[in-house]
């Protein structure tokens, strides 16, 4: 292979042999093959003008790595526990921001899926790393993998497990997780006007994200289903691809 | 003994809550109006007096020293009445012969009631005074029309022995 | 209704372990919010300030309910209360205040590390410097501040001056009064 054919991205126009100590990523600071270790360092001077007129760098070299910080915090956080009315405020805020967005409720809960989509494509790395490597193993069956989210996952986010988890029994390709008291919804009451709209659809995004990043495309709603128990009682409906069964098909 | 009305303001001097009860005989004594009279004069002289009755009892001390407005009889009546620091004002109207400190119970109304079923919910406005449409015009004072608040208040007063 | 109420025992009664979802949600809040601007932090800023605004006009009334306080005699004695009750009570953690001005009409807040908003929360490094200079990212914070202060009658200006996420040395807020507003009066009437 010759050198040319080997490209720093960030800087097209010079190839890996060509560097020298003046060329920089245009992301303004980085490692230089062929300088070394010492493209790193920050005793010359040039580099240290770098860094000091790009305040940003300064910020990467200067704190702890982000995943060095989860690993800290997850052994002892200094925080564990803060009250439900700041989480349910914050909420209930995201709910007016959107709503004043969305042309309906439809739209509305779409919005709030995809802003909980979001989140639990983070989450489940963060559970996985703070659990250490015991939790490491990847799930690769979907009865494993509703496990985990119904047990340590829901653990994680909400401190208790949820309630129930089944599988439909006229679709195999649908499950549920029910959580009869979902925190979230706790003091919204829905007003009539606002149809059959759960704001645990953020919840249902956290699951859909969680699980496509695992591996198993699917696609989670919220939906009330009161109980006399239970006024809140939410069963989160899973239904997975055609794919995802087909793969646990072969397995089997 | 009778409770005859229970009604909140809010900062702006709007009344966002207005429950009447009424006790005459062979009445279900929640059958009176919800928020029907809100803006009818009677309330705006209540407000009025409260208004009064608050600024004449802090001018009455040193300043810095507090005097509280806290009940006074008109005729057959007697007003109770609490402000949190936010100014939302609390007064039940009862008969004169409640002459017990009431101050407890509107407390109680805000801490547990309002707090729950208004504050808290995400849904239900906060602040009750908005502008519809153009900004200046129209000004509009919501009320507390929610189902729970209405229905849970009722039954807390109705607990109570001077209802 | 007594004020001998402290922050700690307020706090042992209504606690749940969620912080992680509260700063990761909070997190998803203004990511998204840079998105929908693209990328103009100042308009981000405003709106994370609406938002906190309307978050303290509600977030004071459960704040008098559960503490029963009564009211300050001293702009001082509020920033006190804010830090060692407000800030204990809805983030568990407990801000110093700096810098009095002269006056007593203004104040520093420094808020310790971890913010339970910040916790995980790095500002990503991009060719885009702009983030870095003026993205607020906690600035929910001073809107929640403003607002519950403005619902007391104190009308007051709160905004960030440092933030460890951009490399300053701490987080540090800036509180300043303006003024004690009045009660309203019924219109027509003086």
């Amino acid at each position: 292979m010759s050198d040319d054919s080997i490209i720093i991205p960030s800087t097209t126009t010079n190839s890996l042999s060509k560097l020298t100590i003046n060329d920089y990523s245009k992301t303004g600071f980085g490692y230089n093959p062929s300088i070394g270790t010492q493209s790193n360092s920050i005793n010359n001077i040039e580099t240290s003008n770098l860094l000091i007129s790009k305040k940003q760098i300064i910020l990467s070299t200067s704190t702890i790595p982000i995943y060095e910080k989860l690993h800290l915090i997850s052994k002892k956080s200094p925080i564990e526990e803060i009250t439900l009315s700041s989480l349910l405020y914050l909420f209930s805020e995201i709910i007016q921001w959107q709503f004043k967005n969305s042309k309906n409720i439809n739209d509305l809960e779409a919005r709030l899926n995809g802003l909980g989509y979001k989140l639990g494509i983070k989450l489940i790395e963060m559970i996985k790393l703070k659990d250490g490597y015991k939790l490491l193993k990847r799930d690769t069956k979907i009865l494993e993998i509703l496990q985990f989210i119904h047990g340590p996952f829901w653990k994680f986010i909400f401190g208790k497990q949820a309630d129930e988890l089944e599988m439909s029994q006229n679709n195999n390709d649908e499950y549920m997780i029910i959580d009869n008291l979902p925190i979230l919804n706790k003091y919204i009451s829905i007003p009539k006007d606002y149809g059959d709209l759960n704001c645990c659809a953020f919840v249902a995004g956290i699951i859909e994200g969680s699980l496509d990043v695992s591996g198993f495309n699917c696609n989670v709603t919220a939906h009330t289903s009161t109980t006399d128990q239970h006024p809140l009682r939410t069963v989160y409906l899973i239904k997975f691809h055609s794919n995802v069964l087909y793969r646990e098909n072969i397995r089997n | 003994m009778t409770i005859h009305s229970f009604i909140i303001f809010d900062r702006h001097c709007n009344c966002i809550y207005k429950r009447e009860y009424s006790h005459e005989l062979n009445n279900n004594p929640l059958s009176g109006p919800i928020n029907k009279n809100n803006d009818s004069n009677s309330s705006k002289l209540l407000f009025g007096i409260l208004y009064s009755l608050k600024t004449i009892a802090s001018k009455l001390i040193p300043e810095d020293n507090i005097n509280e407005l806290r009940s006074f009889n008109i005729g057959d009546f007697r007003i109770h009445f609490w402000e949190s620091l936010s100014r939302f004002k609390f007064i039940l109207i009862t008969n004169k012969e409640v002459n017990i400190d009431l101050q407890s119970i509107l407390f109680q109304l805000y801490s547990k009631y309002f707090i729950k079923y208004v504050v808290e919910n995400g849904l239900s406005p906060i602040e009750f005074k908005y502008y519809e449409k153009d900004p200046k015009e129209n000004e509009v004072s919501a009320k507390i029309n929610n189902g729970k608040f209405i229905e849970e208040t009722d039954k807390y007063l109705q607990t109570l022995s001077i209802f | 209704m007594s004020k001998k109420n402290t922050g700690d025992d307020i706090w042992k009664n209504n606690v749940e372990k969620i912080v992680k979802l509260f700063t990761l949600t909070y997190g998803s809040v203004v990511s998204q919010l840079c998105r929908d601007f693209q990328n103009n932090y100042y308009e981000v800023n405003q709106q994370l300030d609406k938002m906190g605004y309307n978050i303290g006009l509600r977030l004071i009334e459960e704040f008098l309910a559960k503490t029963g306080i009564k009211r300050c005699q001293s702009f001082k004695e509020t920033a006190d209360i804010i830090t060692k009750l407000g800030f204990k009570i809805f983030l568990n953690i407990q801000p110093t205040i700096e810098n009095w001005s002269n006056d007593g009409k203004s104040c520093s807040l420094i808020i310790p590390e971890p913010n339970p908003l910040t916790e995980f929360v790095e500002l990503p490094i991009t060719s885009d410097s702009k983030i870095g200079k003026e993205l607020w990212y906690s600035q929910i914070l001073c809107g929640v501040l403003r607002g519950a202060l403005q619902m007391v009658q104190l009308d007051c200006d709160v905004n960030f001056i440092k933030d460890v996420l951009r490399g300053d040395d701490r987080t540090e807020m800036r509180l300043k009064l303006n003024k004690i507003l009045k009660d309203e009066v019924p219109a027509g009437e003086d």
